[in-house]
């Protein structure tokens, strides 16, 4: 590159002086024959003189140019080959626009989205680094610039009027851009094309290099100066958070904001910095599961630490942090910490009061266990009379064939003693004990008594059945027509006086649930059933109908009665606890409401209510034939068992 | 010699920060022993819960104990989870006892008032069962 540039200086320096010598010596020539042979000063001398001294300046003029030149060639040299491309560059952009006297000298490259990025080099102003993007496509400029063999004289138009050579500038065959010199008016010095078009082309690689320098140094320092200003926005943020913000380096803290201070109770960041986070933790082992949570994953989430105050009172903080690793060691953690205390009494709250309503409700379920066995104590209560007279009538026949059994006994004891006597007629003397008579009766009257024993047992066991409790999930299965019948044995004396019981009881399969709990409801339907009936004080007895038929997954019980149905205004009411129509101390009003919570709650079943006012009430009983552990099931709309 | 029945297999995390062996204990007196190792926040907590929930009428009425001797750290969420199976025990008519508690976890449960609803063994493998 040198060579070409000395050759280009040889030719370049024949072309100038060599010319300019020759005239010079001819002028001087002539001017020595005139003056020395003729003695003379022709008058056209004077102007072939001043022409002679005109050439001498140009040629004086010129080869100062020319030490110019191989000055700047020399530095050019220099500058391609020294370490500090930068500065040498702006020294040779600067040599090169006081040496063309240039207006300007731009460097243009391709900037974003293939618009020309332009960067005035030259004069040295605010606006050297000042990029500017043209919107102009690149290529097409380029293009241009080729086509002129790539060197061309424009004048420029417009408000900057004036002469631009635009030298388009390749590396390793790619168009990179092109550095452009203009000048107000067209320069004088005619080497100057080849001079800048060899400097450019020399030139390019550094020339680019040092505008991607130039284009990296803004960049930096735009970068550094957007840090700067993220960075104090950054700490301002952190300082106003309302969350605790630690920075921990070497396992000291460096950094506490605001909010960390208030919420540990310090007044002053100098109490807490360099002090070990550890020891703020009420539990200083949580730190090592904090730290290996952070070598694991990097970062923690919600980590929860139970924290110590100034004071020390106990605070709870709820951490998310991110590790700064160096080759896999954690060197730094940047912790935000809530305060989360309120949170957790809140939470506590609401714990203690879960267990408080679960102690609640076992109480209750057992108050309910036990209120359900005192209705049912109060309901054989007011049955006690009835069953006693039920039990008292056999009883009566039993008694009164006892004895007549006994005296049978007796008779024949002594018909046995009098038959001994041969003296007497075998058949007078059982004429006389009226044994046949006996032999008809004694069958009858342990048939009858048979009978009366079976009739107390039934009633018997009925109450026992009744009054017994089972385990509702766990429990047996009952047959609901059994529990029906036995309903029935305990109210018979209630209602046998009062209304016809008709029974239409379809086999069913067993049932899960409580037969005591049932028998109580049914019970309590039959005996309400009675009183609505009995109210009425009508002449003819009333009817009360029962059936049963099994569905899909309930069976289905009705017990309707023809008594004077119920008000509708109260027919929300009567499952309702405490509510009554009966007389002041006929009734505790819990009957129905019983029922409905040991069929709907404790069976998960229904117990539904229709009525006619003054034609009777229906009352519907559906129990499911398998459990579904506690779950209420909705209300069945077709079963298949409605009757 | 004690029977011993592993329901389900004991299990531990990716990590092996966690580890949970739920044991079905047949000597006299019977009882579910739930032992629980590691590190317990949301993810454990929640597992610890269920896995206990679905066995914990594998032993009849028999008590539950939950063996808290090897854990590290435990969260809200972990307090919670045994919460949950304490009031799940309670409906159920069991009894939880906790064995093992160290200092860091009894500090947490009387912090938030809530040390009076556990029962404490000192040694999950107590014969007498009356921590009450």
């Amino acid at each position: 590159m040198a060579s070409k540039q000395e050759n280009w200086k040889r030719v370049d320096a024949f072309q100038i002086l060599v010319p300019a010598i020759f005239e010079f010596l001819l002028i001087l020539f002539i001017l020595f024959i005139s003056l020395f042979r003729d003695h003379v000063l022709y008058p056209w001398m004077i102007p072939v003189f001043c022409f002679a001294s005109l050439l001498l300046f140009l040629m004086v003029w010129k080869i100062r140019l020319f030490e110019k030149e191989k000055e700047f060639i020399l530095t050019l040299q220099n500058f391609i080959n020294t370490e500090e491309e930068q500065k040498v560059f702006i020294d040779i952009l600067s040599y090169l626009y006081s040496f063309f006297k240039a207006k300007r000298i731009r460097l243009c490259s391709v900037g974003i989205r293939d618009k020309v990025l332009s960067l005035s080099v030259f004069p040295f102003e605010e606006e050297i680094l000042s990029a500017q993007i043209w919107n102009q496509e690149w290529e097409p400029l380029f293009e241009t610039a080729r086509s002129h063999r790539k060197i061309f004289l424009k004048k420029r138009k417009g408000m900057e009027k004036g002469y631009t050579i635009l030298i388009p500038m390749q590396y390793k065959g790619k168009n990179i851009g092109s550095l452009d010199i203009s000048w107000p008016r067209a320069p004088i010095f005619k080497g100057f094309r080849s001079l800048y078009s060899d400097v450019v082309k020399s030139l390019s690689p550094l020339l680019y290099s040092n505008f991607v320098n130039q284009q990296l140094r803004i960049s930096r320092e735009d970068y550094r100066e957007a840090y700067r200003y993220t960075e104090e926005k950054l700490m301002s943020l952190v300082a106003q958070m309302n969350d605790m913000i630690v920075f921990v380096g070497e396992g000291k803290i460096n950094y506490i904001n605001k909010a960390g201070l208030n919420f540990l109770g310090y007044s002053e960041a100098q109490e807490l910095l360099g002090v070990e986070p550890e020891l703020l933790y009420f539990f200083p082992d949580d730190r090592q599961e904090l730290l290996r949570q952070l070598k694991h994953n990097g970062q923690v989430k919600n980590f929860e630490l139970l924290l110590k105050k100034k004071n020390g009172e106990k605070v709870f903080g709820l951490l998310s942090a991110v590790g700064v690793f160096d080759k896999g060691e954690l060197k730094e953690i940047v912790g935000i910490t809530k305060d989360i205390t309120e949170r957790m009494e809140n939470e506590s709250k609401i714990m203690k009061m879960n267990l408080e309503l679960s102690r609640i409700n076992r109480k209750m379920k057992k108050t309910s266990l036990l209120m359900i066995q005192q209705e049912k104590l109060a309901a054989m209560g007011q049955l006690a009379a009835g069953i006693a007279h039920e039990i008292n009538t056999p009883l009566g026949y039993i008694k009164s064939n006892m004895n007549t059994l006994l005296k049978y006994c007796s008779s024949r004891a002594k018909l046995i003693q009098a038959l001994v006597d041969p003296s007497v007629s075998p058949e007078r003397l059982l004429e006389k004990y009226d044994y046949q008579y006996q032999e008809e009766e004694i069958p009858v009257l342990f048939e009858e008594t048979g009978e009366g024993i079976e009739r107390i047992s039934k009633i018997i066991n009925s109450l026992l059945s009744f009054s017994r409790r089972e385990q509702v999930p766990s429990g047996g299965s009952f047959d609901l027509n059994k529990c029906i019948e036995e309903s029935l044995t305990i109210a018979w004396n209630e209602l046998k006086y009062i209304a016809e019981v008709k029974k239409d009881l379809t086999d069913l399969p067993k049932i899960p649930g409580d037969k005591g709990e049932i028998g109580q409801v049914i019970l309590n339907i039959l005996i309400n059933a009675g009183q609505a009936i009995k109210s009425q004080n009508r002449k003819n007895p009333g009817l009360i109908r029962i059936s049963t038929k099994p569905g899909k997954k309930y069976v289905h019980c009705r017990i309707c009665d023809d008594g004077p149905g119920i008000p509708k205004e109260i027919r929300m009411k009567i499952f309702d606890a405490f509510f009554t129509t009966k007389p002041k101390g006929a009734g505790t009003g819990l009957g129905l409401s019983i029922s409905y919570d040991i069929v709907e709650k404790k069976h998960e079943g229904h117990l539904r209510v229709t009525s006619e006012e003054g034609k009777g009430a229906c009352f519907k009983i559906l129990l499911p034939l398998e459990r579904s552990s506690g779950i209420v099931k909705k209300k069945p709309k077709d079963d298949g068992g409605s009757s | 010699m004690d029977k011993e029945i592993l329901l389900p297999p004991p299990y531990k995390n990716d990590e092996g920060s966690f580890t949970l062996t739920i044991t079905l204990k047949e000597s006299e007196p019977k009882r579910l022993l739930v032992t629980i190792g590691g590190s317990v926040s949301s993810p454990e907590a929640k597992r610890i819960y269920e896995e206990t929930i679905k066995v914990l009428g594998q032993g009849g009425k028999c008590p539950l104990i939950i063996d808290l001797g090897l854990v590290s750290y435990i969260s809200s969420s972990g307090i919670g989870a045994l919460l949950e199976i304490l009031l799940y025990t309670q409906k159920k008519g069991q009894v939880l006892y906790l064995a093992r508690v160290s200092d860091r976890i009894r500090t947490l449960l009387s912090t938030l008032g809530l040390e009076a609803f556990f029962s404490f063994l000192e040694n999950p493998e107590e014969r007498s069962l009356n921590g009450q």
